[in-house]
């Protein structure tokens, strides 16, 4: 079992005119690497706060967190900065799509940032976009600019990607296919995935859920 | 309510944009306030100085035959006329304007600052520039022509408000020029070179002069002429009559460019500001069209949604147009005193004038709101619907220039894309550079032109130019050049030929490679020309040029030409000028560096070359301060543009640049890929300025070599190049290190 995530004590305090907000209330927590880890809740409970500290684009109020045995906040900024580049990938529930950019340029914007990438035709294969390559994001439908998305992020060949509600926009039938992607990614290249979602269903393709409410976070009970 | 809050809300959000806009508001009224405010007030000194002191309309030079025809006119004609006299003299360095004071002066009465005008022997007045330069006070002995003299009193000669008195100071320098007013008597004892003069006042307006021809028998007839003279009313009078003497009329020229450099640099201003604006409005539209489109949709009225983009502007022109406005009253007395500091005129007091608190509100509220009325009306009148749904970026000759520059790598391809998306933003920015880069060249080629015009014309080893009364022949020294100096005219303009020996110590003529060329002037019909008539009458060697010399007219072969730059001249040898006129050996100048001739009683002037020489430094220092002035105001301008469209396209591009942060995007890299894109049309920009400027400085100096009497050399070295591409990189960089600096401290998260 390798340790890719572990978390110690983890509180995260919003401050805003003197009123401070517990977001996150010492949350332990180990991920492991090549799991599909859930983690499902209300809004407000605090689950995309964790994601984006684990992503290191949020610092921590307390506690420790370490990625690969190494203390975050130890680390340089440049050094954050690499890992973030080397090592992560991101996907939004709004796509964040550049719009003067075609697909294949959207991926490319996503695969320039590091030099070992994943082919961008064979990304564009694999995600069944090689149609759409020429097109503009508002030319895509909901679930066709997210499979853009995923594959963006997953240009860079990412050690673990982070999917932000990654179908919270999509129907039914575009939401399966999203998670079918997403699932074939973490079996075919090991790549971690770290979902933070509303929906129930993302659970059927996780290893583990977790459940957040009120900043703490515990195991997922379907009946909860 | 609701509608000031959310400007509130939005100058919170815009700070940087805010500021600038309002700076450059309060920089256009403020210099239109004070340039304006201060003109208002010289202006209004100005022309009660001129009826207070009774200064005369014309003056005309002393002749015994205009004494009567004036006479006879006066009382027909309504003027008046006065008898002028005045003494001229050089003592060590200084020059002095001596003038004889009496009571009883009708025209031109002199003005007392301080003391009392001379009453007895041995007593004077000066200037107080000149006495405050020396620590001169009153009660103080000084001395000229070998006497002293009692300081009574500090007073200004009201003809002369420039005080241009002698040719080798054509600008004023306060420690060596001094005016004195002595009793009458005392002035007939002083020993100097005498002018008289008559000085008309009219009662009425002066009224309109034409132009006559004057014919060999001196009678006048119509149309062009050898001579051409102006008359009065059947007074004729010479070229400089026509208006007022440059030395009283000089300011009034101020008066006018200054009011026009004021409304330039107003409306230039406002013009950026609502730039400026428009750009601001544009974002921020993209950014609301869909609270725009829920606005309407829930009812609210296309006015109401379109007062509130108003109330921006509205609160921008009120703050940075109240701020210019006494900002502008503020400056005013300065620049009075700035205005003065190169005339004789006494110092006025400084008043408010509402009227430009109503322009300061006016212009800049019509210049902002004109644009951000069009714009928002634009959006505002489209379909809820059409609203509602998210914007279409691409256009169809986008996309087809997607795919041309398809096969470019990446990075290289996204940077197109930026630039071609805001096509507005860098024909701005491409023009502003344009425009910097032409003030630069400017810059450069103007900062030594005078320089080079000094060194061109007064390189040569000689001192002294010493003129005489009449045509000598008696050599007083063989160490000395002898000139004989004739005028003629060409094309109706004065032109001097001066007959130099072709064996002479301080007149030898080289052309601008240096290379001696007198001896080509042993050839019978040959002359040389200088570079002010080549460039003037558009002549180039081997030309022939037709002149009257000593009567004949003759075609002269043009066999070179000579570097210098300043005075029209035609260079013949001396024998042959001597022979146009029957003489031998004949002379009216001597070039020397001997200092005795002054003794001799023939001599008119005795011209110093070190003095013109220094005169022109300082005035190539005052000349190149301003340019300096000019050069800062305008970099800082330029610093601020493209400031504010940086900050523009920082805004526009706030999520993209989260999200490449996200990425892994270093600050480095995402300032190459989104900020850098702008330096090809600068340096486009930059080059494309070089040639344009100097066309048009060659083009100015052309017209400059048409009416006045100089020319000029325009040089731009590769080393001059590349300072002024230093600069604009200099104010670029520093400019992308501010940005830089911004998108640093985003928060990495959605960018919205």
């Amino acid at each position: 079992m390798t340790l890719l995530y572990k978390l110690e004590n983890v509180s995260k305090i919003y401050s805003q005119r003197k009123v401070k907000k517990l977001v996150l209330n010492q949350i332990n927590l180990a991920i492991e690497k090549g799991k599909i880890i859930a983690i499902v809740g209300p809004s407000g409970s605090g689950k995309s706060t964790l994601l984006n500290i684990l992503a290191g684009i949020e610092t921590i109020s307390c506690g420790y967190l370490y990625f690969q045995n190494q203390l975050w906040n130890q680390l340089s900024l440049k050094k954050q900065l690499q890992y973030r580049r080397n090592y992560m990938g991101f996907v939004f529930q709004n796509y964040n799509l550049i719009p003067n950019l075609t697909v294949k340029e959207n991926i490319e914007l996503g695969a320039n940032v590091v030099k070992k990438r994943i082919s961008i035709a064979y990304l564009l294969k694999e995600m069944d976009l090689e149609i759409h390559k020429n097109k503009y994001p508002y030319q895509l439908s909901g679930g066709e600019q997210q499979r853009v998305s995923i594959a963006r992020a997953c240009a860079k060949n990412p050690l673990i990607l982070f999917c932000d509600e990654p179908t919270g926009s999509l129907d039914g039938e575009n939401e399966k296919r999203v998670l079918d992607l997403l699932k074939k990614i973490n079996q075919k290249r090991g790549t971690t995935i770290l979902i933070v979602t509303h929906s129930i269903f993302v659970t059927s393709i996780a290893d583990i859920v977790f459940q957040m409410e009120n900043g703490k976070i515990g195991e997922y009970s379907p009946f909860r | 309510m609701m509608l000031l809050l959310n400007v509130l809300k939005e100058i919170k959000e815009k700070k940087l944009q805010t500021i600038i806009i309002i700076l450059f508001l309060f920089l256009s009224t403020g210099i239109y306030t004070s340039i304006n405010l201060a003109l208002d007030v010289l202006e209004n000194q100005y022309y009660q100085y001129l009826k207070k002191q009774n200064v005369e309309d014309i003056s005309v030079g002393f002749s015994s035959s205009i004494e009567k025809t004036l006479k006879r006119l006066s009382s027909q004609n309504h003027f008046d006329y006065e008898v002028k006299l005045s003494k001229e003299i050089k003592e060590k360095n200084y020059y002095y304007k001596i003038l004889p004071y009496q009571k009883n002066i009708r025209i031109n009465k002199p003005y007392l600052l301080k003391g009392r005008f001379p009453q007895h022997k041995d007593e004077m007045t000066m200037l107080p520039q000149f006495a405050r330069k020396h620590g001169i006070q009153l009660g103080d002995l000084y001395s000229i022509d070998k006497k002293e003299y009692k300081v009574v009193g500090f007073a200004y000669a009201s003809d002369y408000i420039y005080p241009l008195f002698h040719l080798a100071l054509p600008f004023y320098e306060e420690e060596k020029e001094n005016i004195i007013y002595v009793t009458p008597w005392e002035y007939q004892m002083i020993k100097g070179e005498e002018e008289i003069s008559y000085s008309i006042d009219y009662q009425e307006k002066v009224p309109r002069a034409f132009a006559v021809k004057i014919n060999d028998k001196g009678e006048i007839e119509e149309g062009e002429g050898s001579l051409k003279i102006f008359s009065l009313k059947g007074i004729p009078f010479t070229l400089n009559t026509l208006e007022r003497m440059t030395r009283i009329g000089k300011l009034q020229l101020e008066f006018a460019t200054n009011r026009l450099l004021a409304s330039f640099l107003l409306f230039l201003l406002l013009f950026l500001s609502s730039c400026f604006l428009f750009m601001a409005t544009k974002h921020q539209l993209q950014r609301e069209r869909r609270q725009i489109g829920i606005l309407k949709a829930l009812g609210y009225s296309s006015s109401f949604i379109l007062i509130s983009y108003f109330v921006y502007p509205i609160l921008c022109v009120g703050i940075g147009g109240i701020l210019g406005y006494y900002f502008g009253t503020f400056l005013s007395p300065f620049l009075i005193k700035i205005f003065v500091g190169s005339y004789l005129l006494p110092l006025p007091s400084t008043f408010h004038n509402l009227v430009y608190l109503k322009i300061c509100l006016f212009f800049p509220f019509v210049f902002l709101s004109f644009s951000q009325f069009f714009l928002t009306l634009f959006v505002i009148h489209k379909k809820v619907i059409f609203l509602l749904q998210p914007e279409k970026h691409i256009k169809k000759t986008f996309s087809y220039l997607h795919r041309f520059f398809s096969i470019f790598p990446f990075s290289f391809r996204f940077r197109i894309i930026f630039t071609i998306r805001s096509l507005g933003k860098i024909g701005l920015i491409s023009i502003f550079s344009f425009l910097s880069s032409l003030f630069i060249i400017f810059i450069l080629v103007g900062i030594d032109l005078f320089d080079i015009l000094l060194k061109q014309t007064f390189s040569a080893s000689y001192q002294n130019i010493v003129y005489f009364n009449q045509i000598e022949t008696k050599r007083y020294s063989s160490r000395d050049d002898y000139i004989l100096s004739l005028d003629t005219t060409f094309h109706g303009n004065t032109i001097t030929v001066l007959g130099i020996d072709v064996i002479n110590h301080y007149s030898r003529l080289k052309d601008d490679k240096n290379k001696d060329i007198t001896e080509k002037l042993e050839e019978k019909n040959s002359i040389i020309i200088n570079r002010l008539i080549k460039q003037k009458y558009s002549l180039k060697q081997g030309d022939f040029l037709s002149l009257t010399i000593g009567g004949e007219k003759k075609y002269y072969h043009i066999v070179g030409i000579t570097k210098d730059m300043v005075g029209s001249y035609i260079y013949r040898k001396r024998e042959y000028v001597n022979e146009d006129i029957n003489l031998v050996g004949g002379y009216n100048q001597i070039r020397t560096n001997d200092n005795s001739y002054d003794r001799l009683n023939s001599i008119s002037q005795t011209y110093h070359i070190c003095d013109i020489k220094t005169n022109f430094k300082k005035e190539i220092d005052r000349f190149r301060l301003f340019l300096s002035f000019i050069m800062i105001c305008f970099f800082s301008l330029f610093f601020f543009l493209l400031l504010f469209i940086t900050n523009i396209i920082v805004e526009e591009n706030k999520k993209l640049i989260c999200l490449m942060k996200v990425f892994g995007y270093s600050d480095k890299k995402i300032e190459k890929m989104v900020l850098r894109i702008y330096i090809p049309f600068l340096l486009i920009s930059y080059f494309l300025a070089i040639p344009c400027m100097i066309f048009l400085i060659k083009k100015g100096l052309h017209f400059l070599a048409q009416k006045m009497n100089f020319s000029f050399l325009i040089t731009l070295s590769w080393q001059k190049i590349l300072i002024g591409l230093l600069l604009i990189f200099i104010i670029y960089f520093s400019v992308l290190f501010l940005s830089k600096k911004i998108f640093s401290n985003m928060i990495l998260l959605k960018g919205e």
